[in-house]
């Protein structure tokens, strides 16, 4: 129901009853944080980045954390230490992720230990993957003389009813991340088939763009991450985000299914 | 419980018995012309100095004195005082009529009644405006509004451009009460804030209590808002109306029967959205922003003892995006009340009041959807006033709200993949006994000391849960009616007034608030999407205490007044949101909340200049305010949202001559507490915004100047019209409605900070018109 917020704040953006200017915003510096953003898939190898935080106001050029020690578990089964495959990246060699399995995360720095468990969840296959332009999401296909401001991707899959779900779809264009926070529950759709509609603005794609989205189960601490991510839209205070790791402030370790979709614009 | 209000009745009514050989005048208070009661008008006896009374909230006196001659001087600002010799060796009722000042240009003629009533009440921390002044103050679009002008005096703040809302004395909007005829308004704003939901034509009386109210109110901790209507003009027949550039509005009122009965319509509607049918988009073309309002009343004087009234009001708000996306929403209220006069001392009046509020979001997009919310009220209060001498005053009865809420109900089409979902209701009896009594001891104190007992029982049926970090734990099943879970509050109310002179008074008051209705908001601005829950096993009653202390002074023959109060507030079982939480359609809301504690205080000031050329004020506060919430910034206090510090308003209006009168304000505040990140960091390749507490950062300074001008175009005594001028933010300075972080679109390694702004100059004319 954020959507709904989300939808009034840009309509009335939409309605032109608004400006924008930059400002000059003196912000306070911080104390550099370690951000782990860790990941295990079906049939993948673990592959986890440690990268720093860095002020407000400094150019982004985010520090990576090397020579770390960085193990990960299968809960009952095998274990491995990743190795540094380019700066700040470990990725597994032999370890690949299965589902249903629970997986444990450690990493050690110099002076911190960071911890996080999380299980991969019965992958859910998509029926159907579409796209189309429109000219607003819903109006349906362009036509004639109005402008399509819109690429709607749909994926269509079907939520099995007895258990709780939760989404995440991960889309690149040209191998370059667009927004990574797409999660979904199905809390108002459980058992259903669902289309998901992700809805993308026309200035952002041109023709020859390979589109690719990866269509993933997640547990429900990945899904508390990527929703209180969002930021404090129409007045809401932000804040960092839930985190399902311990022994640190920012970043998730995700287990999750994978379902991979690709997609060339004409 | 009953045996012991009982007990108090007793009580009352026997120390009116003491008063043998005194003889009471009592009557009611019109406006000659009008016929409308007169709220707050004063009787004094000039025989006996610091003995009067003010007319009740129906212009209704009683006065007690021992048996002699006495001349009463009844006055009312701008009207001419009437004195009148009376010989009381009886029990005497007798009504007066007021006749309007033919002219305000010159300085209000200072009768043998001196005009301060502000000195020598027992009220503080009250604001009070007068219709006729807030038709003056410039606005935005030129639509007089009684909230805007409200947020200009200390201690009552919006926080930035254009946000609905109201913050009293660091209280969080969802605390303040606000009352129409007795029926609580659920969302008093129109437009997301830009307009109120009161029409000022419908408009009789406002008074404004910062936390200081008397055990008659209850129900919010933070303030109260008394709106009453007018009741319609029992003479003659009137249409007056206004038209402006993006709204209009029509009042018609008249007698029903002469003396007897009238009534009063107005109706407003706003019609800004015409404007996009100008725009070539049809993007833009096709859409719908919109609101519209009516207030209806009719009264009848069944006898000098017996009156009845019935006054209602309808609002609606429409917003259509592409016939894609639609939410209305509104309130609707509903008052019936009896007047009575038992006897010469014993007035009551007993009102039956519905309230309703409601939002439905509609969304076509592949498959039709729709989410729909309401909570409704019926509430029968009783309230007593006896006028048992000249020393005191009572006020006591009882209060019974049956609140239904419908937190979502979610409809779609066959096709739709999303479930139908229908939230369970739930159901809630509120209940209050109250006591307070007006005592004048001496003519130098004036205390107003009040109690009122408040039960609250949450009630069945449905599925109630317990929770632990948010997810469920527990299930109970209650059926029908059964309590669920019943809290008892006793709230003291004392407000002291010590007389020095009739210039000079020190008040102080302590008084507790307790709420069992929550607004839960997904934003700090006024969202329709706001949704109400009852105290329940999770959810604790909101308490909050306030004292304060105030010293009152009046100069220069009571043209100037002059208030400066100091006041500090605890609030326990505050009640804030998880991050991301979803509150609207979702059964389990209450595992989305979080709790803890808040405290203000603050200084405020106000120089009032009543009569005169030029009138006006100057206002300044000083206030902090700030929340501990479990879960929040690391469980340490931080300041709320809207912790303004430094706060300024001024207002001036000048009469030129009967033609012209000009008017400005003036607001200047420092910045309210806003939440900025303080570093950033990647992740998946985007850049993510790391945050180190909760608003640690301040908004720029926000100052605005407006501009209005009148114009009598025609003043006659039956008929009148005037043009208003009105210019919004004359100097156009660009105050931030938000600023958000963002990174440059040309060199994707900076990070900007964008301001948003809503406006620069708004002009606007309005041409207003009554015959």
């Amino acid at each position: 129901m954020k959507l709904i917020i989300k939808i009034f704040t840009l309509s009335f953006i939409f309605l032109q009853l608004a400006c924008t200017e930059i400002i000059d915003i003196q912000t306070n510096s911080s104390e550099s944080q370690i951000i782990v953003e860790g990941g295990i898939a079906s049939n993948e190898f673990a592959r986890v980045s440690i990268t720093k935080s860095i002020n407000l106001n400094d150019s982004d050029n985010f520090p990576v954390v090397n020579n770390a020690l960085v193990t990960i578990t299968e809960l009952n089964g095998d274990s491995e230490i990743l190795h540094e495959t380019r700066p700040g990246m470990y990725e597994s060699k032999t370890l690949v992720g299965k589902p249903g399995k629970t997986y444990n995360l450690k990493v050690e720095t110099e002076d911190q230990t960071i911890t996080s468990t999380c299980t991969i969840p019965q992958s859910i296959a998509v029926d159907s993957f579409s796209v189309v332009n429109s000219v607003y999401p819903g109006s349906g296909q362009a036509t004639g003389n109005q402008p399509a401001n819109f690429y709607i991707f749909t994926i269509n899959y079907s939520d099995p009813a007895d258990v709780e779900n939760f989404y995440r779809v991960s889309v690149s264009i040209n191998g370059i991340p667009n927004s990574s926070n797409r999660v979904y529950s199905d809390q108002y759709n459980n058992g259903n088939k669902v289309s998901l509609n992700l809805v993308m603005y026309s200035e952002e794609i041109k023709s020859g763009d390979i589109i690719n989205v990866d269509f993933q189960c997640i547990d429900k601490s990945v899904y508390n991450y990527f929703n209180s991510i969002s930021n404090g839209a129409m007045g809401s205070s932000p804040a960092n985000p839930y985190t399902n790791l311990s022994g640190a402030i920012l970043g998730y370790f995700s287990a999750h299914s994978s379902e991979k979709l690709e997609y060339i614009v004409q | 419980m009953n045996k012991c209000f009982f007990t108090l009745l007793l009580f009352i009514f026997s120390t009116t018995g003491f008063s043998a050989n005194c003889y009471s005048l009592s009557g009611t208070i019109t406006d000659a012309a009008s016929g409308e009661s007169m709220i707050g008008a004063t009787i004094a006896v000039q025989e006996i100095p610091g003995t009067g009374v003010t007319t009740n909230s129906y212009g209704y006196f009683s006065l007690s004195l021992p048996e002699g001659s006495y001349t009463f001087t009844i006055s009312y600002v701008g009207y001419k005082s009437i004195v009148s010799e009376i010989k009381l060796t009886a029990n005497k009722q007798q009504n007066f009529k007021l006749e309007p000042e033919s002219t305000q240009l010159n300085d209000v003629e200072i009768t043998a009644q001196r005009k301060n009533h502000n000195i020598t009440s027992s009220e503080i921390g009250v604001e009070k405006l007068e219709i006729k002044e807030i038709g003056k103050v410039p606005v935005l679009f030129g639509e007089a509004d009684i909230l805007k002008t409200l947020k200009l005096t200390p201690g009552i703040k919006s926080v930035g451009e254009g946000s609905g809302g109201m913050f009293v004395r660091g209280g969080n909007n969802s605390q303040n009460l606000i009352l129409l005829d007795e029926a609580t308004v659920y969302n008093a704003d129109h437009l997301l804030g830009f307009f109120s939901t009161f029409n000022s034509d419908a408009i009789k009386d406002i008074q404004m209590f910062k936390g200081t109210a008397p055990a008659e109110y209850g129900g919010r901790t933070s303030s109260v808002l008394d709106v009453k209507m007018n009741d319609g003009n029992n003479q003659d027949y009137h249409v007056g109306g206004g038209i402006g550039l993006i709204s209009s509005r029509l009042n018609v009122e008249g007698p029903i029967v002469k003396d007897k009965a009238s009534f009063l319509v107005t109706a407003r509607r706003t019609y800004a959205d015409i404007f996009l049918n100008l725009s070539p988009d049809t993007l833009i073309r096709n859409n719908q922003l919109y609101f519209y309002d009516f207030n209806a009343k009719v009264n009848y004087i069944i006898d000098d003892n017996n009156r009845l009234y019935l006054s209602g009001y309808f609002g609606r708000d429409v917003f259509n995006f592409n016939n894609r996306f639609g939410i209305d929403w509104g309130n609707k209220t509903g008052t019936l009340r009896w007047n009575h006069i038992w006897n010469q001392k014993l007035f009551s009046n007993t009102s039956l009041i519905y309230s309703d509020y409601d939002y439905k979001v509609a969304i076509q997009m592949n498959y039709d959807f729709s989410l729909k919310s309401v909570i409704k009220s019926w509430n029968l209060k009783q309230e007593f006033q006896l006028f048992a001498n000249n020393k005191n005053t009572m006020s006591f009865g009882f209060n019974s709200v049956f609140h239904n809420i419908t937190p979502g109900q979610l409809e779609v089409s066959e096709d739709s993949e999303i479930n139908p979902l229908q939230l369970q209701q739930k159901h809630a009896w509120e209940n209050a006994l109250f006591f307070s009594n007006v005592w004048k001891p001496n003519s130098h104190l004036n205390i107003n000391y009040g109690l009122r007992l408040v039960a609250f029982y949450l009630l069945g049926p449905g599925d109630f849960y317990s929770y632990n970090n948010g997810e469920v734990t527990d299930t109970t099943t209650y059926s029908s009616n059964k309590v669920v879970q019943a809290y008892y509050n006793l709230e003291p109310r004392l407000n002291v007034a010590w007389v020095f002179n009739d210039r000079n008074s020190m008040k102080a008051s302590y008084s507790r608030n307790t709420q069992n209705l929550h607004m839960v908001s997904s934003s700090t601005s006024s969202l329709p999407t706001d949704v109400w829950i009852p105290s329940s096993a999770n959810v604790k009653p909101e308490i909050g205490d306030q004292i304060s202390l105030g010293y009152f002074s009046n100069f220069s023959k009571d043209r100037y007044q002059f208030s400066s109060e100091i006041y500090y507030r605890w609030m326990q079982n505050q009640i804030d949101l998880k991050n991301g939480a979803n509150i609207n359609a979702n059964e389990y809301m209450e595992g989305e909340l979080l709790f803890g504690i808040g405290r203000a205080y603050g200084a405020e000031f106000l120089l009032k200049k009543k009569y005169g050329k030029l009138t006006g004020w100057i206002g300044y506060t000083y206030s902090k305010t700030e929340r501990k919430i479990n879960g929040i910034n690391n469980d340490n206090w931080y300041p709320a949202r809207q912790d303004i510090t430094h706060d300024v308003s001024v207002v001036a209006i000048y009469e030129l001559n009967k033609k012209w009168s000009f008017s400005a304000s003036w607001v200047y505040n420092t910045g309210n507490a806003v939440t900025f990140p303080s570093g950033k960091y990647q992740i998946n390749g985007n850049v993510e915004y790391y945050y180190t507490e909760r608003n640690g950062y301040r908004m720029p300074d926000y100052h605005r100047l407006d501009i209005g001008a009148t114009w009598v175009l025609k003043k006659t005594r039956k008929s009148e019209s005037s043009l208003n001028f009105s210019v919004y933010n004359a100097y156009g300075q660009k105050n931030p409605y938000s600023i958000d972080f963002e990174q440059d679109e040309n060199d994707p390694s900076k990070t900007n900070a964008v301001m948003t702004y809503l406006f620069t100059y708004v002009p606007s004319i309005t041409y207003n018109f009554k015959f």
